[in-house]
């Protein structure tokens, strides 16, 4: 829960739903969503990833190819049940042609990095007896027995055909029958009297004015027919056989089969970040170790730049240094401090979850668990009040901090009671994580006051009032994506060091763009300029 | 022309009036019709419980497969069929009949057909069989799969209808509105048209049609999905300019009488248009 709360707040889902393994064990990989806390682990992820993107960026063609393996790669049940049938086999033999020539593609040392072997080459090769291109059938070369049987079925089906034929000619020569395309005739009742007595026409009635009439092929027809039924049965007794000794023998090799598909779903996977890394210009994060400064350079919260470009507005990249593990950020109305916190969270999930991240530089630390807490994501439920639900978040990722190192979020947190309580609170817990070592904590507020003497301040560049005022002289802004703009254009989104806690004073001015009266704006200037 | 013919090369949705009106004999009749043609494909969507023909009350025909033909078959049927053939292509839906399981006849044979749960996976079947070389591809049933393979594909329909005396009111009303829905535009957006429009989705019941004094134009989604009388119609017709977001090609009425002359229908019916594609009872003896 905790997780998803920070998977929401970073919209992170934006990001993975661009994640999108081509093989079934991708998937299947895809929705475990893993959150890697060992840094071993995590090495190993980024060194596949850049590996794989080193060899797709280089060899084009052979990408293409990949990606068109990768995608015929069906899930290979090995179960005895799943594979002794006709689609079972089919299944196998696909995996495993696919599977070759994945491996075929990727150069040695990428395939020893993924654990890729390819020792099935006598099992394809059996299989592939019934196999052309991509179609699979129980071939007769499978068994002597089961050609023969096909053999004497096919003779019975020409010699079936040749007296229907026959039938057929003579109901057309001497009934003037066409059974052409059709395996009846409806005709009408009185027509239909002159052949109650031929003996080959099967006739019963269709409605009340008219006969369906049938073609009798005759006894050697029947004959026929008959020696085919007992020919089709050993046929399906003969494919039976065969299917029991192919799945045995598919079934034999499970574990290389397992590990084959094993090495599947990491090439799959490393191929489709690295095919995010290159479409989205992420970078390798740098993981330290823990507590280490969280650095960013030109860190880019991928889900606001991608709404920003749709709109034409101007997107301002991160750029900080957190020397200290507890951190206060401060600004004004609409000035990035969410957005900052989102960066954040966005790019630790994004490094955690075994992606390169889009910046020019993150340097981070390994979390055990993240935890988000505040903001307007969350709701009343449960009958607690957003008040509520933050302190019983808060209490238990509090809780959590005895077991692990936490990352933390919070955001306008406890923003929803009196001001006075809530720095006072906000001070306290403040206090509490500076002596907490498992404690990495950011916190946004705009309340000022707050007593956080071991932490790190941060504020919000804010609103370039002098630039607006020179554009903004005698231009009122109309629509709301206009008055977007002129915040857009006017905010500075740039984190800057030691705030000291200085309340942001923008407030009057943003709602004067968002279209509050001139009258109440200047009502409130006045009182602040009482209050100074 | 011959409207069978006109259905090469082409997706077929084969849609009837009701629960067995003979959809399945009409497919093996199109099939072997157009089987020289090149190759063919079939396929059924849309569970409807059909589980007898009607046209003999006989469990329902399974599709006649000659060398070449492709099928999509469940996996569990396949093993009753009477195919030899070889799988193109297992796909990874789950249904309750099991995988669908893409085949080609390789001798000739008689086999179920079934189909996928989703448009998306209609999809994916259908290019599949392009690209193993269908030409004409025949699908049974479940009218409200048109749609959306009409704008990929060059998608027709085929509308098997029963006749009898207890239906033969509701049976003509039936096809003098699908053939007058099937004359109406297609919608164009920017195309000048009486205002306001207004756009039905889903399908169009007496419910969605805009209370009076509404006019204008009235765009639903496509002539399948008209579910109303044919009073309904002409007055909607009468107040509205009618167009359609989309339309699959109306290739042939099959009508099967029963009990019912074919003068009885046509002077019930009314109207000469629709008989130009008209096919009465094709298993008819053509004496």
């Amino acid at each position: 829960m905790t997780m998803d709360h920070t998977r929401a707040f970073a919209e992170f889902e934006t990001f993975y739903a661009l994640f999108k393994p081509l093989t079934p064990y991708g998937r299947l990989y895809r929705e475990k969503r893993p959150f890697f806390t060992d840094a071993a682990a995590l090495k190993a992820e980024y060194d596949l990833t850049a590996a794989m993107g080193t060899f797709l960026t280089s060899q084009k063609y052979k990408a293409d190819r990949l990606r068109f393996h990768l995608r015929n790669i069906p899930a290979l049940e090995l179960s005895i049940e799943a594979l002794a049938s006709t689609p079972g086999l089919f299944t196998a033999r696909k995996f495993l042609s696919n599977a070759r020539e994945v491996f075929k593609l990727l150069p040695g040392p990428l395939r020893a990095k993924l654990g890729a072997k390819w020792e099935s080459a006598g099992l394809l090769e059996l299989l592939d007896i019934g196999g052309r291109g991509e179609a699979f059938h129980i071939a007769d070369a499978y068994c002597a027995d089961l050609a023969a049987a096909r053999r004497e079925i096919t003779a019975c089906d020409a010699s079936m055909r040749k007296l229907r034929e026959r039938r057929l000619k003579e109901l057309r020569e001497r009934w003037g029958l066409d059974f052409s395309d059709r395996d009846f005739l409806v005709i009408d009742e009185k027509a239909a009297a002159r052949l109650s007595a031929a003996p080959e026409l099967f006739i019963e009635p269709f409605d009340g004015a008219h006969l369906t009439v049938k073609p009798v092929y005759g006894a050697d027809h029947m004959e026929a027919a008959s020696a085919r039924d007992r020919l089709r049965a050993r046929e399906q007794e003969l494919e039976a056989a065969v299917v029991k000794r192919l799945a045995a023998a598919v079934a034999a090799e499970k574990k290389a089969l397992e590990a084959c598909a094993a090495a599947i779903e990491k090439a799959d996977i490393a191929a489709e970040r690295a095919r995010l890394a290159r479409e989205l210009r992420l970078e390798r994060p740098l993981i330290r170790k823990y507590p280490s400064t969280i650095r960013l350079a030109k860190a880019r919260f991928l889900p606001l730049e991608l709404r920003l470009e749709g709109s034409g507005l101007k997107y301002t990249p991160l750029t900080a240094v957190f020397g200290r593990r507890v951190n206060v950020i401060y600004g004004s109305n609409m000035g990035g401090k969410t957005v900052a916190l989102k960066t954040l969270a966005f790019m630790q999930l994004a490094a955690q979850s075994g992606f390169f991240t889009p910046a020019a530089d993150f340097e981070t630390c390994l979390f055990d668990g993240m935890a988000f807490m505040g903001g307007s994501e969350m709701e009343t439920a449960g009958g607690l009040s957003s008040f509520g639900l933050e302190m019983n978040d808060f209490a238990s990722a509090h809780e959590r901090l005895k077991s692990g190192n936490m990352l933390l979020f919070m955001d306008e947190f406890a923003r929803t009671t009196n001001s006075e309580e809530a720095a006072a609170l906000l001070s306290a817990i403040l206090e509490d994580l500076e002596a907490r070592p498992s404690a990495f904590a950011f916190l946004a507020t705009h309340f000022s006051g707050l007593r956080a003497g071991g932490t790190a301040s941060f504020k919000m560049r804010g609103f370039d009032t002098d630039a607006f005022n020179d554009y903004f002289s005698g231009k009122p802004a109309c629509g709301l994506d206009e008055k977007l703009k002129m915040i857009n254009k006017f905010m500075r989104y740039e984190l800057r060091e030691g705030a000291d806690g200085a309340e942001a004073r923008d407030a009057i001015k943003i709602a004067g763009i968002l279209g509050v009266g001139k009258a109440i704006i200047k009502k409130a200037q006045e009182f602040m300029e009482d209050k100074k | 022309m011959d409207p069978i013919r006109t259905l090469k090369d082409r997706t077929v949705f084969i849609v009837g009036s009701k629960k067995n009106a003979g959809k399945t004999t009409f497919l093996n009749y199109a099939m072997s019709r157009l089987r020289s043609a090149g190759r063919l494909g079939a396929l059924s969507v849309g569970v409807d419980g059909e589980t007898l023909d009607q046209v003999f009350g006989s469990p329902k025909p399974q599709v006649k497969a000659l060398p070449g033909d492709l099928l999509l078959c469940a996996e569990t049927s396949l093993g009753n069929a009477d195919l030899h053939y070889e799988i193109l292509n297992v796909y990874p839906f789950r249904t309750a009949i099991g995988r669908p399981v893409l085949v080609r006849a390789l001798r000739p044979g008689r086999a179920e057909i079934s189909g996928p749960e989703n448009n998306s996976q209609l999809g994916e079947i259908l290019a599949d069989m392009r690209r193993h070389g269908a030409g004409t591809v025949f699908i049974d049933g479940a009218v409200d799969r048109i749609t959306q393979v009409a704008e990929g594909e060059k998608a027709a329909f085929v509308y098997v209808a029963k006749v009898e005396p207890e239906n033969l009111d509701s049976s003509c009303s039936a096809i003098k509105l699908m053939w007058a829905a099937n004359a109406a535009p297609l919608w164009k957006a920017g195309a000048r048209t009486a205002e306001p429009v207004t756009f039905i989705q889903g399908a169009l019941t007496p419910g969605k049609i805009p209370p009076k004094p509404t006019a204008g134009t009235l765009v639903a989604e496509d002539p399948t999905k008209i579910f109303l009388s044919w009073a309904d119609w002409q007055q909607l017709n009468a107040r509205f300019e009618l167009r359609f977001a989309r339309k699959p090609d109306l290739a042939a009425f099959i009508v099967n009488l029963y009990n019912v002359s074919r003068a009885d229908f046509e002077r019930k019916l009314g109207s000469a248009a629709p008989l130009a594609r008209m096919i009465y009872n094709p298993y008819v003896a053509r004496t």
